[in-house]
Formats: C-alpha cells, sequence, structure tokens
C-alpha cells in the first residue's frame, strides 16, 4: 500500500466520523441560537435586538470557519498527521511528523542526508499507524459532539415549548424595518368595530366594517372591540402615528376607541419595545371636518358712502353643515371693531336667515372715519376643534368725513331759513302796499318758501335727520305762515316771526350740532396722538405713522366741516385749524413727540367744547374795558322755549293720562276679580274637554306657512288655549282666544285645496263645534262684565271726572297749539283735537258706569295723544325717544301684558326701529325656545 | 414764592445730602429770586456754577426753564420722584406738561431788534404780529420809565387761541378764567394773551398787553412782593400812558365807579382782592376792583409823587417782608389803612355823579333792538340791504349810542349804495358811547373817502385796536359782498393791514 494511499485511508476514517458528529452539533447550535434569539429579539429593544442577530451570527461564522479549516488540514499532510495520526497515538504521529521534517530538509539540502533514506524511514514509521486504531480514536471524538448536539437540541424543544408564538413574533420584531415588523400576525378574534359621532351631531352609534373605508365626522369616536387570541401582548389601535392602547372590557375582552380626526387606516398591532406587529386587516376611515359657515350678504361685495346712505338693510343667509350658534353683525375700521349679536341660536339649526338695518347714524359709524368693513359672521357649534367663524364678504361703508352731514343739514336748513328771509324782503319792498286778502303771488311766494323749508327737514343727510321736536316745530311756524291772516294780523310781521322762530332754533340746532360733532372730532385728533406715540414707542413705526396721517388728514377734513356749524362752529374749527397746524409743523419735523403732545392738546380743548373765549361776551379781566354787549341783548325770538313748554306739558298730559288709564284698568280688574264664577266651574271644564275633542282631528302642525294645513294647525293651537283658558275661568283670555281660532280655522277652510291633504269637512265640523263652547263662553263673559261694571261704578264715576279735567287740559293745549308763537304742526294738532274729544266721550262714558266703553275710549284717545306729542326742539336726534311706557293692561285677558302701543309713523324710523326690535324681542320670547326662531323670522317678515 | 421755597426745603431737606444742606438753600434762593425778577441770565450762570443735585435746585431749574418757555425740559426736570413727592413739585409737573402741549409745534416769531419774542398757537394770527411787537416795545419803554426799572429782553409773550389754553399755560383755572372773562395772565415771566379773534367783537388788546408788561415790570422792581391792589392799580394806571389819548380814555372813570360803589355797598375792598381779581365771582365785582385799584393807586401817586411810589418798590424788594403796609408806613408815614382811608374819604368828598342819561330809548316791544339787529343782519347776510337798512335803523334809533348798531346800519346803507346817508348813520364819535372796530373801521373809510387820511389812519389804528381780525376792521371798512355776482373789494394797499385782511377773509361768511 503506498503511503499517500494510506494517509488518505486514515483521514477519510477520522472525518467520516468526528467530521459529520461535529457538523450535526454546530447545526444544532445555529438552531438554539435562532431560537434563543428570537427570544431575545421579543423585547423590541435595539439592544436586545442587536444581541439576538449577534448570536446567531456567531454561531453561523462558527460553523464556516471551522468547515475552512478541516478542509486546510486535511490538504497538508503534516496537517493531517497531526489532526488524525497525534491524537490517535501520540509518539507515533510525534516521530511521524519529524520524519516529515526530515524528508523536507533532505528535499532542500542533499549535504542533510539522503532523501532516499529519510523516505524510507518515513514509510515504516506510517507503516505501523492501525487503521482500527484510528478509527477507534476518531469514534471517540465523534461520541463528545453528539452528546453537545444532544443538549443542543433538548434546549431548542424547550425554547419552543416555552411558546411558539413566541419565537415567530420574536423574528418578526427580529427582522423589523423602521420600527415595523414586516409580517403582519392576527391579534384579535371577534373584531367589532362601531362608531359614536360627537354628541352635538345627535346621530346614533354605527357599525364600522373592517377593511372597508369608510366615512365619519370629525371627533367621531371608534370603538375598536375584540377577544385577543395571545394573552400577555401590549395591543394598541394606531393610525402609525397616534396610537391608543386596548384595554379589557371586564368580560374576556378588549377595547380601544379613538377620536377621528384625520383621514386614515387604523390598525391593530402588537407592541415589543420599540416594534410594532401589525394585524393583516385594516380599518380605514375617513374623517370629514366640521366645515366652517358659509354666510352670504346680500349685495356684498360693495362699497357705499355712507353720506349717500339713508339705511343699510343687510339680509343674510347663514348655513352650516351641522349648526349654527350664533350670527354677528361686524363693523371694522382700522383697528376697532364692533361687534352685535344678531341672534343666538340652539346649535341645531342649520340654516339661518335674517335682515338687519344699520343706520348711518349708528354710534359706531358716526365716530369712525376709515372706512368700515360690514360682514356678517356666524358661529358653528364645533366643540371638537372649537367653534369656527364664517364670514360674509363684505361692505365698505366710506364714512363721511366727521361732521360733513351735521355741515349739509346746517347749510340745508340756513338756505331754507335764507328763503324765508327772502320772502320777507320781498314783503318789505312791498310794505303799505299789502293787499287785503294776499295777493296770489304773495301766496305762492309764501308757499314756495315753505316747501322750501319742509324739503330741508324732511331730507336726510347722509343718514343724520332733522330732530322730531324741531321738526314738529318748523312745521307748525311754517302751518302760521300759509294760513289765512286774522283780522288786524301783520303779515310782515308774522314772517318775521317766522323768520326769527326758525333762525332761533337754527342757531341752537348749530351749536349742539358744533359740540357733538368737536367731540367726535376729538377721538380721531386722539388717534393722531396714538399714531405718533406708537410710531415713537414701538418698533411699528410705518404703522404708527400710516396711523398719525390718515387720522391727520380726517382731522383737517372734520375742521373744516366743523368750520360751518355757525357761530360755535366756526369758533371751534377755527382753534381746531390752529392746533392742527402745530400738529403738522411737528410733524412734517418728524417730531413725533411735540406731534402728540399738539394733537393731545386738541383733543382735550375738543372734548370741551365751549367758545374759546367761556361764557363771557368781551374781556373783562386783565383788558381794562368793560363788557360790550354789541347790542344784542337777549334773544329775539323765544317761540321756541315756548313751544318746548308746550311740548312738555302734552307729553305730561300723555303720561297722566295713561296713568288714569292704569286706574280705570285696575278698577275694571279689580271688579272682575270679585265677581264669583266656582258656580260655572264644572260647566267650564267640561267645554273645555269639549273644545279639544273637537280639534283632535286637525293637524298639529305644517311645514308650510300660508297653506290650509298650517292654519288649520294654527286654529287647533288657539282653541287648545281657548280650552286651557276655560278650565282656569278665564273668560277674557277663553273667548279671545276662541275668536282667533274661529278665524283661523276660517281661513284654513278658505285655503283648503286639493293639493293640502286636509278634508274641509273636518275644518267645518271643528268649527261649529267650537262656536257653541264660543257662544257659551261670551255670554259668561257678558254676564261677568255686567256684575263687574256694577260693582266698579264709584270708581268708574271718579275716573270720569279725571278724564274730563284731563280733556280740558287737551282742549287748552290744542288751543295753545294754534297760536303762531307755539303752533303746532297740522297732524299733531289734528291729533290732540281728536283726543280731547275722545277723552270728553270717555269721561261721559265713565261717569255713567260704562267702564268698558270708557276704557275703550280713552285708549283711542291715548293713541292720539301720543301721536300728537311731537318732542322738544332741544331734543338730540341721537337721543333715544321718550318711549310711551303702556300700562300693564289687567282687562280681558286677565294677565300682564303690554298694550296700548301705537304703530310708529313711516316717517319716524327711529320709533319704527325702536318697534321692529320690540316686536321682534317680544315674540322671540315664546316659551316653545324650538319655535322662537321661526317666530322671529316671521316678524322679521312682517316688518319688511 | 420764598414761602413755596421754603416749604420745599423743608419737605425735601430730610433726605438731602448732609454736605448739600448748608449751601443749596442760600444758592436756590439766589437763583429763585433772579428766576422771579425775571433775570434768567443770572439764573442760569448761578445754576450752571452749582453742581448740587438738591431737589431744590431742580426744582429752580424747572422754574427757570418754564420762563424761558421750555415746558418739555421743565417737565422732565419734575418727573423725578423726589419732587412730584412734593404739592409743589407736582403742581409744577402738571403745569410744565399742560404747557407743553399747549406750545407744542408752537410758530415762534423772535424780534431780536425789538427784544420781543412771539410765541403763536394760531399761525392765522402771524399777521397781527408786527402790531403787537409796535406796542410791546412803546409800552415798555414808558413803563420801565415810569416804574425806574429795567425789563430784560427779549420780552417773552405767548399768543393764545383759547382761554382753555391760556389756562394750560398759565396755570390759572379755566373755569375762573371763563368766569371773569380773563384775555391776559402775566405769569411765569411772560404775558399769555388770548388772540383777539378768540372774542366776539374783540378786546382793547393793545392795553391789556401794556397793562400785563406793567405787571411783569413791578414783579422785576418788587421781586414780586408788590400786593395785588398794588400790582393791579399800576397795571391798571399803565395801560394807557405809552400811548397817545384816544376817545372814551376813562370811560367810565374809574374815580366815579369807586365811590358810588363805596357809595352803594357794593366796594370790593383794595385790601380784600383775594388771590387774584381773575378769581373775583363775577365779571362786574373784577370791573369794580380794577376801578378801587386804579382810583387809590392814582390818589395815592397824587399824594406822594412818582419818587415815593420808586422807593416803594425799592424798600419792597430789599425789605424782605411779606407786609407791603410796614413798607408803606416807612415810606408814607401811613400804613395801608391809614392810606385806604384816606382815599375813602377823599372818594365821598368828591361830588356825586349825575345819572348817566339814558341816551337809549325805551324801546317798544316792536321796536325791540335784538330783534331788529337780527333781522337786520339776517337780511343783510342774504344781500337784502335795503331791507336790512329798514330794521337796522330802527334798532339804532332805539339804541342810538350803541355804535355797532351804527355800523351795522351804516354799514347796510353803504352797500345799498346810500353812501351819504350811511356817513349821517355812522355818526361822530361824540355819538357813541364806546370804541368798535367796526364803527372805526368804517369811519376811517369815510374819511378816506374824504380825503381825511391822518384822520382815517387815526380811525383805522383805532379800529385794530381793539378788533383787528374782524374782516370790516381789517380790511379797512370794507367787506365781502354778500350778494352773489359782486365783486370782492381789494385789499388795503398798506401791507401790514393787508397781511391782517387776507387772515380775516380765511373764516367763512356766517
Amino acid at each position: 500500500m503506498a503511503v499517500t494511499e494510506l494517509i488518505h485511508r486514515l483521514a477519510t476514517a477520522w472525518r467520516s466520523r468526528v467530521g459529520t458528529a461535529a457538523r450535526q452539533a454546530l447545526l444544532t447550535a445555529l438552531v438554539l441560537a435562532i431560537v434563543g434569539g428570537a427570544h431575545l429579539a421579543r423585547v423590541g429593544t435595539p439592544l436586545s435586538r442587536a444581541a439576538a442577530a449577534g448570536l446567531v451570527a456567531m454561531v453561523a461564522v462558527a460553523m464556516v470557519v471551522r468547515g475552512l479549516r478541516d478542509r486546510r488540514t486535511f490538504l497538508d499532510l503534516r496537517g493531517t498527521l497531526q489532526a488524525v495520526l497525534v491524537p490517535t497515538n501520540r509518539d507515533l504521529g510525534e516521530r511521524a511528523l519529524r520524519a516529515v521534517g526530515l524528508l523536507d530538509r533532505t528535499a532542500r539540502d542533499e549535504s542533510s542526508g539522503s532523501r532516499s533514506l529519510a523516505q524510507l524511514h518515513f514509510e515504516r514509521l506510517l507503516a505501523r499507524a492501525s487503521l482500527a486504531e484510528v478509527e477507534r480514536a476518531a469514534t471517540r471524538r465523534a461520541r463528545r459532539w453528539q452528546a453537545a448536539m444532544v443538549v443542543g437540541l433538548v434546549a431548542v424543544v424547550g425554547a419552543f415549548a416555552v411558546g411558539p408564538m413566541r419565537v415567530i413574533e420574536g423574528l418578526d420584531v427580529l427582522f423589523a424595518w423602521k420600527g415595523r415588523a414586516p409580517m403582519p400576525l392576527a391579534w384579535l378574534d371577534y373584531l367589532k368595530v362601531t362608531a359614536e359621532p360627537p354628541a352635538y351631531l345627535k346621530l346614533q352609534e354605527r357599525f364600522v366594517y373592517p377593511g372597508l373605508e369608510s366615512r365619519h365626522a370629525a371627533g367621531t369616536l371608534l370603538s375598536v372591540r375584540g377577544v385577543p387570541r395571545r394573552d400577555g401582548r401590549r395591543l394598541v389601535l394606531t393610525d402609525g402615528t397616534l396610537e391608543v392602547p386596548f384595554v379589557s372590557d371586564g368580560s374576556g375582552a378588549v377595547v380601544a376607541r379613538w377620536t377621528i380626526a384625520a383621514t386614515g387606516e387604523l390598525r391593530v398591532a402588537a407592541r415589543f419595545g420599540k416594534v410594532l406587529v401589525y394585524e393583516l386587516e385594516t380599518i380605514p376611515v375617513k374623517a370629514v371636518p366640521d366645515e366652517t359657515p358659509e354666510v352670504t350678504l346680500a349685495g356684498a361685495p360693495k362699497t357705499l358712502k355712507l353720506a349717500e346712505v339713508e339705511k343699510l338693510e343687510l339680509t343674510y343667509e347663514a348655513g352650516d353643515d351641522h349648526g349654527l350658534r350664533q350670527v354677528d353683525l361686524v363693523m371694522r375700521a382700522g383697528d376697532r371693531e364692533d361687534r352685535r349679536v344678531l341672534s343666538r341660536l340652539d346649535g341645531e339649526s342649520t340654516f339661518e336667515r335674517g335682515s338687519h338695518v344699520l343706520s348711518p347714524r349708528d354710534p359706531f359709524l358716526r365716530r369712525m372715519y376709515l372706512p368700515v368693513q360690514v360682514t356678517v359672521e356666524a358661529r358653528d357649534n364645533d366643540p371638537i376643534t372649537g367653534p369656527k367663524w364664517g364670514k360674509s364678504a363684505a361692505i365698505t361703508l366710506v364714512p363721511p368725513v366727521v361732521g360733513e352731514p351735521e355741515a349739509a343739514r346746517y347749510a340745508a336748513l340756513a338756505e331754507a331759513r335764507g328763503t324765508l328771509i327772502d320772502f320777507l324782503a320781498w314783503q318789505m319792498e312791498r310794505d303799505g302796499r299789502e293787499t287785503d286778502p294776499p295777493s296770489r303771488d304773495e301766496l305762492d311766494r309764501a308757499r314756495r318758501a315753505g316747501e322750501a323749508v319742509k324739503k330741508a327737514i324732511d331730507k336726510s343727510y347722509g343718514g343724520l335727520t332733522v330732530p322730531a321736536g324741531l321738526r314738529a316745530f318748523v312745521l307748525g311756524q311754517l302751518r302760521v305762515l300759509e294760513r289765512a291772516p286774522r283780522p288786524g294780523e301783520s303779515r310782515l310781521r308774522r314772517t318775521e316771526d317766522v323768520v326769527l322762530s326758525l333762525d332761533s332754533v337754527l342757531r341752537a340746532l348749530s351749536t349742539r350740532d358744533a359740540q357733538s360733532v368737536a367731540k367726535r372730532l376729538a377721538d380721531v385728533v386722539d388717534e393722531v396722538a396714538n399714531g405718533a406715540k406708537q410710531a415713537r414707542e414701538t418698533e411699528q413705526k410705518a404703522v404708527g405713522l400710516a396711523r398719525l396721517d390718515t387720522a391727520l388728514a380726517a382731522s383737517s377734513d372734520g375742521a373744516e366741516r366743523l368750520l360751518v356749524l355757525g357761530p360755535l362752529g366756526r369758533d371751534l374749527g377755527s382753534v381746531a385749524r390752529a392746533d392742527l397746524g402745530r400738529v403738522k409743523r411737528a410733524r412734517a419735523a418728524d417730531d413725533l413727540t411735540h406731534t402728540e403732545l399738539a394733537a393731545r392738546h386738541l383733543a382735550a380743548r375738543l372734548r370741551r367744547p365751549n367758545p374759546s373765549f367761556g361764557s363771557a361776551q368781551r374781556g373783562g379781566v386783565e383788558s381794562g374795558a368793560p363788557g360790550q354787549n354789541g347790542g344784542s341783548t337777549g334773544e329775539p325770538s323765544d317761540s321756541s322755549d315756548r313751544f318746548d313748554e308746550l311740548a312738555a306739558e302734552l307729553e305730561k298730559l300723555a303720561a297722566d293720562h295713561a296713568d288714569e288709564i292704569g286706574r280705570v284698568e285696575q278698577a275694571l280688574a279689580e271688579a272682575e276679580a270679585g265677581v264669583d264664577l266656582e258656580s260655572v266651574r264644572d260647566e267650564a271644564k267640561q267645554r273645555a274637554d269639549a273644545v279639544r275633542r273637537a280639534l283632535a282631528d286637525l293637524p298639529q302642525f305644517s311645514h308650510t306657512p300660508g297653506s290650509a294645513r298650517s292654519s288649520a294647525a294654527l286654529g287647533r293651537e288657539h282653541g287648545t288655549a281657548m280650552a286651557e283658558s276655560l278650565e282656569r275661568l278665564s273668560l277674557g283670555d277663553a273667548v279671545q282666544s276662541g275668536r282667533d281660532a274661529m278665524n283661523a280655522l276660517e281661513e284654513a277652510k278658505k285655503r283648503a285645496g286639493a293639493s293640502d291633504l286636509i278634508d274641509p269637512r273636518e275644518i267645518e265640523s271643528a268649527k261649529r263645534a267650537l262656536a257653541v263652547q264660543l257662544g257659551w263662553a261670551e255670554n259668561q263673559l257678558s254676564e261677568l262684565k255686567k256684575n263687574a261694571q256694577a260693582k266698579s261704578r264709584s270708581a268708574t264715576s271718579t275716573a270720569g271726572e279725571h278724564e274730563h279735567e284731563l280733556s280740558r287740559r287737551a282742549g287748552n293745549l290744542a288751543s295753545r297749539g294754534k297760536s303762531s308763537d307755539t303752533a303746532l304742526p297740522d297732524e299733531a294738532l289734528e291729533s290732540l283735537e281728536k283726543a280731547e274729544g275722545l277723552m270728553r266721550e270717555a269721561a261721559r262714558e265713565l261717569t255713567d258706569g260704562k267702564g268698558d266703553r270708557g276704557l275703550e275710549l280713552q285708549r283711542q284717545a291715548q293713541r292720539l295723544l301720543e301721536q300728537a306729542t311731537t318732542g322738544q326742539t332741544g331734543d338730540d336726534e341721537e337721543q333715544p325717544a321718550k318711549e310711551p311706557q303702556p300700562k300693564e293692561a289687567r282687562g280681558d285677558r286677565g294677565k300682564a301684558m303690554k298694550t296700548g302701543g301705537e304703530v310708529p309713523r313711516e316717517q319716524d324710523k327711529k320709533n319704527a326701529e325702536a318697534f321692529r326690535r320690540r316686536v321682534v324681542e317680544g315674540l322671540g320670547q315664546s316659551k316653545d325656545g324650538r319655535l322662537s326662531p321661526a317666530v322671529k323670522r316671521y316678524a322679521e317678515g312682517l316688518l319688511r | 414764592m420764598r414761602k413755596l421755597l421754603a416749604a420745599l426745603a423743608i419737605a425735601l431737606g430730610v433726605t438731602l445730602p448732609l454736605g448739600s444742606r448748608a449751601q443749596a438753600p442760600s444758592r436756590a434762593q439766589a437763583i429763585a429770586d433772579a428766576v422771579t425778577e425775571l433775570d434768567v441770565e443770572r439764573a442760569k450762570t448761578l445754576l450752571e456754577k452749582t453742581d448740587s443735585a438738591s431737589p431744590t435746585i431742580a426744582f429752580e431749574r424747572a422754574r427757570l426753564a418754564i420762563y424761558l418757555g421750555d415746558c418739555d425740559t421743565a417737565a422732565a426736570i419734575l418727573s423725578s420722584a423726589e419732587l412730584t413727592a412734593t404739592p409743589e413739585g407736582a403742581g409744577l409737573l402738571e403745569l410744565s406738561k399742560s404747557c407743553a402741549r399747549a406750545t407744542a409745534g408752537a410758530l415762534v416769531h423772535d424780534d431780536r431788534d425789538a427784544g420781543v419774542l412771539i410765541r403763536l398757537q394760531d399761525e392765522a394770527d402771524r399777521a397781527l404780529v408786527p402790531f403787537i411787537v409796535d406796542v410791546a416795545v412803546r409800552a415798555r419803554k414808558q413803563i420801565e420809565t415810569d416804574l425806574g426799572t429795567q425789563l430784560p429782553r427779549p420780552l417773552r409773550m405767548d399768543l393764545v387761541r383759547d382761554l382753555f389754553t391760556l389756562s394750560a399755560i398759565s396755570g390759572l383755572p379755566v373755569t375762573a378764567a371763563e368766569t371773569t372773562g380773563t384775555v391776559a395772565v402775566a405769569r411765569w415771566g411772560r404775558v399769555t394773551m388770548i388772540s383777539p379773534r378768540a372774542t366776539h367783537l374783540g378786546y382793547p388788546w393793545e392795553d391789556t398787553l401794556a397793562h400785563e408788561i406793567a405787571h411783569l415790570a413791578l414783579s422785576r422792581a418788587t421781586r414780586d412782593r408788590a400786593p395785588l391792589w398794588l400790582q393791579e392799580g399800576i397795571a391798571k394806571r399803565e395801560e394807557t400812558r405809552w400811548r397817545e389819548p384816544r376817545p372814551l380814555d376813562g370811560t367810565p372813570s374809574a374815580d366815579v365807579v369807586a365811590r358810588t360803589a363805596l357809595a352803594s355797598g357794593r366796594s370790593v375792598g383794595v385790601d380784600k382782592l383775594g388771590p387774584s381779581i381773575a378769581m373775583l365771582p363775577t365779571p362786574d365785582a373784577a370791573a369794580t376792583a380794577f376801578s378801587e385799584v386804579t382810583s387809590f393807586v392814582a390818589y395815592w401817586i397824587r399824594e406822594n409823587g412818582v419818587s415815593a411810589l420808586h422807593l416803594f418798590f425799592t424798600d419792597l424788594k430789599g425789605s424782605g417782608t411779606e407786609d407791603a403796609s410796614v413798607v408803606l408806613r416807612s415810606v408814607t408815614g401811613y400804613d395801608l389803612a391809614g392810606w385806604i382811608s384816606r382815599w375813602q374819604r377823599w372818594l365821598l368828598e368828591q361830588p356825586a355823579s349825575p345819572p348817566s342819561p339814558s341816551r337809549a330809548a325805551s324801546a317798544t316791544r316792536g321796536d325791540d333792538p335784538a330783534r331788529r339787529v337780527r333781522l337786520g343782519d339776517l337780511l343783510f347776510s342774504r344781500g337784502h340791504s335795503a331791507a336790512a337798512v329798514r330794521e337796522l335803523s330802527a334798532a339804532s334809533q332805539a339804541l342810538e349810542t350803541e355804535p355797532s348798531l351804527r355800523f351795522r346800519w351804516a354799514r347796510a346803507l353803504c352797500d345799498a349804495g346810500r353812501v351819504p346817508e350811511a356817513r349821517e348813520a355812522l355818526g361822530g364819535q361824540k355819538d357813541v358811547r364806546s370804541v368798535h372796530g367796526g364803527w372805526q373801521a368804517l369811519s376811517g373809510r369815510f374819511r378816506t373817502q374824504a380825503g381825511d387820511s391822518p384822520g382815517a389812519d387815526t380811525a383805522f389804528r383805532l379800529g385794530i385796536a381793539v378788533d383787528p381780525l374782524s374782516e370790516e376792521v381789517a380790511c379797512e371798512g370794507q367787506w365781502r359782498p354778500r350778494r352773489p355776482g359782486v365783486e370782492v373789494p381789494a385789499l388795503p394797499a398798506d401791507p401790514r393791514r393787508r397781511d391782517l385782511c387776507e387772515s380775516a377773509r380765511l373764516l367763512p361768511l356766517d
């Protein structure tokens, strides 16, 4: 056997035994490393995952290294002898290694010895090696490897036995990338998802199918329930960014609640440290955000000059996807804002329509000198992201220069006065040639002059009108001018009186206007100062300077308007001009400190709008000269004072008369309350039930205003009110409600048509039944009143005497109202005279014990008295008119309610607006809050 | 001022460092005296030499700034916590602030040749400046001679537009000024005077200016120790001495008014004037008080001579006492009560003045002058001159000595082209009871037309002395026509009056 073959056989015997066993053991170690590493990686922290990966890699590297080493060992003779022969027979193995060394030396250096002898020596040594001995040694070594493999296998089995899914989860976590495991796993069984919309939407909870996209209002609460497949996992619900943990629901399942804020995909996942392992199935949701309310303002956007606007009607519509809370009127000018609530809503209404009338005399607008942006803004009811305001396009109001309306009014009235002066001059030229009666030419001239004055007092000047009291006074004077002259009366003198009267009130008006304009101009001048301060003291210099320059230009314009407002205006305007000169000088020098100081001085001065020289006519002290009066002592006409006295007496008469009405009402109410109605209580109750039965088939409500169905519903409502009043034995109310119900049913009958889904026969039947009960109630009420009248005879008789005295006062005032100095306008005089007649009649009726009739006449007279009330010449247009305070009525309806109000005349815009507000507020206070917005809209419609 | 300084020193003394306590009061007193005597240059020098940080010195520094018209600096100095903690400091701070607001951006005219510095609130009053300077220079010269003292240059003056500003600059309560009709104040080393455009029909601003300059001179001559009766008596005396006599000067006579007041029990009392005549309750009381002090001082000077007056001033300044009565006794042998008693005896010895003839006929209701005047004005304003003449002639005949009515009547006649009748309606100086600017201007116009240039010039000047910024006065008896289509009269040839006329025409017509 050759040496080479022998060595090969020895090596093969060794490797076939030891190599296989070693590979199996190492493979087992690798599996063990993977399983153990999975458990370690499941912790989820970067460190644990790195350790697990390191462990597996280390075992794999060991296997490769060992394979390479074996390969190299058995390719080398020395390595083979070292690996195989030395472990088998140490002595022989070492000797063989030395022989190989000798062999190598003789091959390199022949002087070292004979190569043949060395070869022979080696072969003889190797021949002594026993194959069987090598096989035994190899078998021993292989058994040790096999023992290690068994231990490894046991460990692997144990690791799986702890939880096979843990190994899978661990491996999943081990291979996670960017915190997300590559393989989804099932975590929950019986998955159930429900969506609960936000409470303010008042919608039902609904199911959501996982895997299918669903739409939800932002803020919807999504509840995800399921039974965990494996315990001990930290389950979460996540959209990839946020996560909500699942918690036990106490019945073996877990639940997570998610508030939807944005569109996305929700997934159930288990969290392992920094790694999420997702569930396969997703829950895609689309968030529908609560929209900002949409508001439209009729006509917007547009720009209007405030001076050319008599009133600004703002008609708006506001809508929201879920509900509105509030609608505001917002006015902004520069950095000032004025916000007014137009309506407060319950948050359920998704649409609101309304209108509002804005007067150019509105205090906010009057103070402004910068363009004012008028918008309507609506707020929704979104509690999730907070209420949102929707804003309409703006109507831009360009305000007039401060004082421009007043200046225009003064100029117009002065020109009207001028036409009267022209007429006076014409009369004076003809003095001594007066014809009796007046010539047609004179009458025409008087009429033309009067018309010019009327035109001036009826006109609006940028929303500014002539105050009611002043207007009444002037109209009264014009009546005097145009009436036929009395015997012996000088027409020239009469015209003089009228001219002086008008002049007197015009001067008083100009003084009031000058004071008012000066105070408003003070605000603008203050703005100059504030602008200068802002530019000087803050970093917003450019903003401050712009503010300063704008206000300065407006101040200059305002000062020019002030100049034309009579003597005081000329004085104050001249002062303003002077001080604005100082302000401009400082501004031109970029001296903002002195700009501010000069402006502050002027603002303070304008807020004290007295004449420059106080009340003194001329310098007295320190001048060395006694005061001079210039020959103008006293007022040339005191007719306005006397007119004001008359107007004040008229107001007092109206107030006294209203008190008297109150006393009569109280006397009658007390008398009615004293009548015993217990005897009819049972019958009234039965009749109330009968009314309810008769109306039972009528509709309760209708969505279509103006339809037969809505009239029938209204009739039913009134009828129900009648029944309730009958049960309370409130006969007056019962009769009133019954009559209203009859009217409504009659209306319903007229409107009934094929499309109304209401049977006219039902209406007729209800009407007949109602009429019977109404007749009974009316009879009972009549009896009640008869009894009450008898009881109240003494009180009404006294009231009659008082009424007579009041009628005498009215007659006296009417008589004075015809006089030149205190002439009342035709309309007021007529009302006063009629009121006097009614009061006399009422006095007779009351004295005769006819309380109801007397009271009715008194109320009519009161309305006329209030119509005749003119106000005083000094009343400011801006002041709220002294609204008559109607007394509480305790009459037929038996409950406290304001009555006696009068619908204001068309030209009385201010009172009309106040009336509108009262009506709307009154109707808006309906007990049924749900209906109040509708009632308000109805009222708005009525008033339009 | 001494009391104020003493109070301030006591109030602040406790806080002063010991080193500065010794020198501050005496140095402060010297500075205070210099400021009070209007010697601002000396005060400045003294202040430059002191390095004391004492509040008293700071107070004086602020006071000097106010005297110099620099209210901003005064306000800045007085803003320190130490000064605002005292009533005097806080009060002066308020004044400084209001003064700074009232004078910010004002126009300053500094006539160095004349030694007059005028600060104008209203630029439109610039046209009046040359007239003011003239009067100031002449009045100052006369007063310096009369009182034996020299006023420092420049003479400072604020011409303000209204009482509100007068109050802000002077510290006089605005309500008091409004009640009594104060038109000027001499305070804080300068004259603060209201522009004649602020008052209806103007006021005799020239005499007023002289009056106030006299106050300043007296403050300097007596170190501000002159009692009120002396202040006002001397100022009244100096009102007219700087110029040639004018019609109606001394009408009504101060002696007559004082005698009447004394006899009727309405006398205010020379020694009972309170803190200021401007703070007396009514204009009538103020007028009586002025007459009394005028009469009293005139009597005193007649009895003692001008030299005694100068001696009196010198003693007051140097005596160190606030009681003028003591000084009066040392100079004349009688104290104040003695002199008042002597003066009253003299007054009562004078013949009672006959009741002034009522030159105004009693008016019936139909001829109510106020009614006629207003109707006349209204008709005139619409260009109906002929009709206006009718109304105004009736009013003028009812109150025939009233110059404003004669003026209106004549103006309407002129407007109606009836100039000869207008001359007659206007009448002569003897026909009117007071000086009225418009009347004088129209009179000047008529004199010009008659070729009497000196007479016309006198009339124009007299008009300007009263109501310089009314259109008729400023434009030499001419006015803008009320009727459309009529040409506006040309401006006066005299450059100064042309400027006045242009300024007067800046305001719109009523």
